[in-house]
């Protein structure tokens, strides 16, 4: 037999093999709906459609619709049964199954999400915060979403970009590497920060996305200003200068000022640091933009007994930036004040002096801004619980004792007035722990219910940290709270069942017996990366405050870890419906 | 005599003496007799050979006998199971005699045959066949929703049939746990009930809960025993692993390394948003009584302390800290510690700023972010 017929032979054979068992060859299923925004009620009509491909000939559709557990009626909207329409009486997210039997084709099942809204829903939008797991090197997603009143919302595919590999330079204009900390922020994604170190080089490695980013570049080292930046990653490296000097005066009254730190911040962009020399002069360094606010921040030597000041207003930060403290704000010695409880004085013992204080002075530039302060203190007491003779604003402060904190799950902690104003009070009594007991209500028992004690007022100011407890079977918590302490109470669901609830300024003499957490709905999802049929596993999701600063920008209103297949759930509170 | 009248004579004997020709009885054998064991239950087929001297067709009549063995042919039913007229014969091997008691212990085939005049084959063929008793069938299995490890419930099934008795005749199944060193089998068991599954009436699910106090190889022995004599015995062997360490897998903000600080000039919220681990992760969302969740452990060493100093109240995955709570230009050192239920103890130095307790870079449970005040 020559090669020739050999070859043919086994073009025929292969042929054969591919095209006679054709059945074992895969056809395209995809599914699109109408309206985009379906709303519930008898009205509600949604139409799917099948679009099936490479499946010749006569198929047979099997659709099935369900919602909360149960089938729901659908009639078909197609001759061949390609499509069909159904009504959405209530709020939610529909199911929608098809199966296709192709007679040489084997076709997958398709299924398809359908949120449903209520279209007297209303709305409320926050952000959806997705950190990829340590060992994906993808950039972190954040977007808004909308959620809708009595509505679970499933997104569907949330898929993270994979970004580009990006290696920079901070460096002078000489072409000399400056280390420093980065933070690049996506135009239009705020939230999705990245965060990177330059090396002693000023190398930088990272994976960005591909698009123009916020740079914020605060050099490690003396002699550079902070800077931000419009960068983008075809134009990876970055020049840092020393900037503009920026020069002023601090002084209580007319007296200079040595010893204080002075930090300016620009638009968001900090200073360099500087202390006041003895004539109460500083020179920091950064970039001035004219208009913007500044915010200018004093903490004075501790022995001065002055409290930090700060400022913000829109300052001319060309020329002298002078901050003044009152004359008239005094000091007073703390020193022989007994700390006790129960008449018992408290040997050594941390007592944290805290307050916030109005109008102790001003800063000029340009323009005059009135400053606040606040005073925080961090004192021992002696043997006999006295406190050791230091100055402190005279002024109405709080004592903050922590008088046993070697329970992490339970500091015994006492807040009491502690008002400088007119003189020094001899004692700072620490009132024993008050019971704080409540229980988290819902649609269900909420069992293993989250309940964070957030301080708030004087505890906040001593750097209290937030006491987490778990509820009981029946979502009880209970634990000992300081009195005086005043806190904001977060209740959570770990399980979803409930949405999370913040009950503000809660003190041990109003703590409610029970109470009752918002509905939740349901917002979900699947995790993957653009060009990877690979799920995400492992990556925290949050639900973030859309409208939140500080602190509560970055608390999360729910948060899970994506599972194996990369789903993920979270129940946030309902924004109810009107 | 003469010869020649004789041959006359001879000559003409046939014809004054005929007749015909004499039936002769046809011969059988039975083919397909099993080489292997046969078992109630059984399905069986035999097939008649014959042969007719005469070359007559022939018709046949199979009768099939449940017995007992211990009474040889005369233990058989008085009236047969299974008969036929066919050339093959068909039959299901009976589970019990006609008093539905007894079980069957030998099969007796009978096959009868006669030819076209009647002529029966002399004698019947029969096949006397002894019929053992099939031992239950049985399939182990296991799951852990708690990745097998020590002091957590695994499930264990059992899948038992029995295709002569059923599986219901199957005496209470026998369970047996042999552990390793130190193991303590004597209440590694616990009962655990599996609805019958309807499309599968021919089994019967068991289950136990098995829960190790020991890491190990243990082996899970069942035995099955049908009424009769019946047993077979099937092991499964699960290694069982001790709680891993948890692992901390995202934490926020970025961590300096090679001597960097990380610049804080707002308050700072330091973040551990996931852990990994067997049995306690973080964020914990799953209604169990037996998964848990991560502790946290908090603690900042200041300018002018020694070692980092713990936080009471911070046990939560997340530490706020305040820069004007320090000094502009101080640099601290913020610290997050995890542990699962075993907690144990972080041995590595103070000074270290992460910590492994299994040695194993990707799986650390204490992070330290040094920390420049502005």
């Amino acid at each position: 037999m020559s090669m020739r017929i050999l070859f043919a032979l086994l073009a025929v054979t292969t042929g054969c093999a591919g095209s006679a068992d054709s059945p074992g060859d895969y056809c395209d299923v995809s599914l699109g709906f109408t309206p985009s925004m379906p709303y519930a009620g008898p009205a509600g009509e949604i139409t799917v459609t099948a679009t099936v491909t490479d499946a010749p000939g006569v198929l047979v559709y099997n659709w099935r619709v369900s919602f909360g557990g149960g089938d729901v009626d659908h009639q078909n909207a197609a001759g061949n049964n390609s499509a069909i329409r159904f009504t959405a009486l209530d709020p939610g997210v529909y199911d929608v199954t098809l199966d296709v039997a192709a007679p040489s084709a084997q076709c997958p099942q398709k299924n398809q999400r359908i949120t449903v809204f209520d279209g007297s829903g209303m709305t409320k939008d926050v952000r959806l915060h997705v950190i990829p797991p340590y060992d994906l090197d993808v950039p972190p997603m954040e977007k808004l979403i909308r959620i809708y009143g009595g509505t679970d919302y499933a997104l569907g595919p949330v898929v993270l970009d994979p970004g580009i590999q990006v290696s920079g330079l901070v460096r002078t204009a000489g072409n000399v590497g400056v280390p420093a900390y980065m933070t690049f922020a996506p135009d239009g994604m705020t939230g999705a920060v990245i965060e990177t170190f330059s090396s002693s080089t000023g190398a930088f490695d990272l994976t960005v996305l591909n698009q123009d980013h916020d740079v914020l570049v605060i050099p490690s080292v003396p002699g550079f200003a902070p800077r931000r930046f419009a960068w983008s990653p075809t134009s990876p490296n970055l020049t840092v200068d020393a900037g503009t000097l920026i020069s002023g005066v601090v002084r209580h009254g007319i007296t200079p000022l040595a010893g204080a730190k002075v930090q300016l911040t620009i638009a968001g962009v900090p200073t360099t640091l500087a202390t006041t020399a003895g004539d109460g002069s500083f020179s920091v360094r950064g970039v001035p933009v004219t208009g913007v606010p500044v915010k200018v921040e004093v903490t004075p030597a501790a022995a001065s007994g002055l409290p930090r000041l700060e400022a913000q207003a829109p300052f001319d930060v060309s020329g002298p930036v002078n901050v003044t403290y009152n004359a008239g704000l005094s000091t007073r010695n703390v020193g022989g004040t007994t700390v006790r409880r129960g008449g018992a004085p408290l040997a050594n013992r941390k007592v944290t002096l805290v307050g916030a204080l109005a109008a102790i002075g001003n800063v000029q530039a340009g323009v005059t801004g009135n400053a606040s302060g606040f005073a925080r203190i961090v004192l021992s007491t002696d043997g006999g619980g006295a406190l050791p003779a230091v100055l402190a604003p005279a002024g109405p402060l709080s004592a903050v004792v922590a008088v046993d904190v070697t329970d992490p799950s339970v500091p015994d902690l006492a807040v009491t007035a502690f008002d400088l104003s007119n003189t020094v009070p001899a004692t700072i009594d620490a009132v024993a722990m008050r019971p704080f007991s409540t229980q988290a209500l819902g649609q269900v028992v909420l069992s293993g219910v989250r309940v964070d004690l957030v301080p708030v007022g004087a505890l906040a100011l001593a750097g209290t940290p937030t006491l987490q407890l778990t509820g009981d079977s029946s979502g009880r918590v209970s634990t000992q709270i300081a009195a005086g302490g005043v806190y904001d109470v977060v209740f959570s669901d770990p399980q979803g069942r409930s949405g999370q609830r913040i009950v503000s300024d809660v003190m041990w003499t109003n703590v409610g017996a029970n109470y009752l957490m918002d509905p939740a709905v349901e917002i979900s999802g699947t995790l993957s990366v653009t060009g990877n049929p690979n799920r995400i596993f492992g990556a925290s999701v949050q639900i973030l405050c859309a409208t939140c600063t500080g602190l509560d920008r970055d608390r999360p209103v729910a948060e899970v870890a994506s599972d194996q297949a990369g789903d993920f759930a979270l129940a946030v509170p309902d924004p109810g419906t009107m | 005599m003469n010869r020649a009248p004789l041959l006359v004579v001879a000559a003409l004997v046939p014809g004054c003496f005929y007749a015909d020709p004499i039936n002769q009885r046809p011969s059988i054998t039975i083919e397909g007799e099993p080489t292997e064991a046969v078992h109630r239950g059984d399905h069986l087929e035999f097939t008649a050979r014959s042969e007719d001297p005469d070359g007559h067709y022939v018709t046949y009549q199979w009768r099939g006998y449940a017995c007992r063995e211990a009474d040889g042919a005369d233990g058989c039913d008085v009236f047969p199971f299974s008969d036929g007229l066919l050339q093959t014969f068909k039959i299901d091997v009976p589970i019990r005699l006609a008093d539905d008691e007894t079980p069957v212990t030998l099969l007796r085939v009978v096959l009868e045959a006669k030819d076209e005049l009647g002529a029966t084959a002399r004698p019947d063929e029969v096949l006397l066949l002894p019929v053992v008793n099939r031992a239950p069938s049985l399939e182990l299995d296991r799951s852990s929703r708690y990745r097998f490890v020590t002091a957590t419930p695994i499930e264990i099934y059992a899948k038992v049939g029995d295709a002569d008795d059923g599986p219901a005749a199957v005496l209470p199944l026998l369970w047996e746990v042999f552990g390793p060193p130190l193991g303590d089998t004597t209440n590694a068991l616990a009962g655990l009930t599996i609805p019958p599954d309807p499309l599968d009436t021919a089994h019967l699910q068991f289950g136990k809960i098995f829960t190790a106090n020991v890491p190990g190889e243990w082996t899970i022995r069942v035995t099955a025993n049908d009424p009769i004599d019946g047993e077979t015995t099937v092991s499964t062997m699960i290694t069982v692993m001790t709680d891993s360490p948890p692992c901390l897998a995202q934490s926020l903000p970025i961590v300096p390394t090679g001597g960097a600080a990380l610049p804080i000039t707002e308050p700072t919220l330091f973040r551990v948003p996931v852990v990994v681990d067997d049995l306690d992760v973080y964020p914990s969302s799953a209604d169990d009584e037996v998964l848990g969740t991560t502790r946290f452990a908090w603690s900042v060493k200041a300018p002018g302390q020694a070692t980092h100093q713990a936080i009471s109240g911070a046990i939560g995955n997340s530490f706020a800290v305040d820069p004007a709570s320090y000094t502009p230009g101080d640099i601290i050192e913020v610290r997050a510690e995890i542990f699962d239920r075993t907690n144990d103890v972080l041995l590595c130095p103070d000074a270290d700023p992460t910590c492994s307790v299994i040695s194993l870079p990707t799986c650390i449970q204490r992070q330290t972010w040094r920390v420049e005040v502005r």
